[in-house]
């Protein structure tokens, strides 16, 4: 089992969520966070269900999908690199997962729950506005690519 | 001017502001009136301020002529656009079209920023409604791909 202290500050303080935090911010981030091992084909969030936590690969493959209206499967994202992150909505406003995430390989992954981020804000109150701004702008280009996506469907 | 700090209190992105901050923003702001069919953002030039809409309707949608696609419209008092403007300093993604007589408050961000430095806390309720928005539109907008991917596929 990976320990946590293996984790490398620099998994946390390179990804764009976290990009502007303290070093011994993100020392206790990770502290706070629960690291989460997954086999092959296990699934890491199911559709609809609620969700409160972002995750964070840090070893394995990963893939997201979501089911259309008449029950097919439709795939949405393959991640492998480390530091690739989902999730990240549900610490802004959590809802219902919007698609479900399983492991391709035997996967670790670093799991960071709302919870988690409250207890650091209340430790660090600068961390609040850092993680937000972060929040919106990864938002904001994957809504642009969306948008571009949404684009290519052109009517004609 | 109260029925302006009403709308603009009410609006999704400055849910939660204190009256104060509501009202220092009407004073930074400009308001803007536009014909029907006149263009109020044009794609890809430099995002410098936000919108808030006081009257009217508009379109937001990419792309030119034949290959226009619309994105989504905003007809509430209250309803913003541009609001990428305070997140990232890329240029417009989109185009914004008035598609009825229109009045907006525009906020120019150099304003906007000045006075976060006064009042971090404005600065926070706005990031905070801006998150929660896009993550509303990711929704929507993720859904409607994946309808369109399978109407695409021609079922």
């Amino acid at each position: 089992m990976a320990a946590k202290t293996s984790i490398e500050s620099y998994f946390l303080s390179e990804s764009p969520l976290f990009n502007g935090l303290q070093e011994d911010q993100i020392k206790r981030l990770i502290e706070l966070a629960e690291l989460q091992e997954f086999d092959q084909d296990e699934i890491i969030v199911t559709e609809g269900s609620q969700g409160d936590a972002l995750f964070l690969l840090y070893d394995g493959e990963i893939s997201v999908c979501t089911k259309n209206e008449t029950g097919e499967t439709v795939a949405l994202a393959s991640l492998r690199d480390r530091g690739a992150f989902f999730g990240e909505i549900a610490l802004v406003d959590p809802g219902p997962r919007s698609a479900t995430v399983r492991a391709d390989s035997s996967s670790i992954l670093l799991k960071i729950g709302k919870e988690d981020l409250e207890k650091l804000c209340a430790e660090s109150p600068d961390v609040k506005g850092v993680v937000m701004q972060n929040i919106a702008r990864v938002l904001a280009q994957r809504l642009r690519d969306t948008n571009v996506k949404l684009s290519l469907f052109s009517t004609s | 001017m109260d029925s302006d700090i009403e709308i603009l209190s009410i609006s999704p992105l400055l849910i939660g502001l204190a009256l104060e901050d509501v009202r220092a923003l009407l004073d930074i702001s400009e308001l803007r009136t536009y014909n029907t069919d006149e263009r109020i953002v044009e794609e890809g030039t430099p995002s410098d301020c936000l919108f808030i809409l006081k009257e009217g309707k508009v379109q937001v949608e990419k792309g030119d002529g034949a290959q226009m696609v619309a994105l989504a419209t905003f007809s509430l008092a209250g309803d913003f656009f541009g609001e990428m403007s305070l997140i990232d300093i890329m240029p417009r993604s989109a185009h914004v079209r008035a598609c009825a007589p229109t009045t907006i408050w525009a906020f120019p961000k150099k304003e906007l920023t000045g006075y976060f430095t006064q009042s971090p806390r404005a600065q926070m309720t706005i990031i905070l409604n801006i998150a929660r928005n896009l993550s509303l539109r990711l929704r929507e907008s993720g859904a409607h791909i994946v309808e369109l991917t399978h109407a695409a596929q021609g079922k």
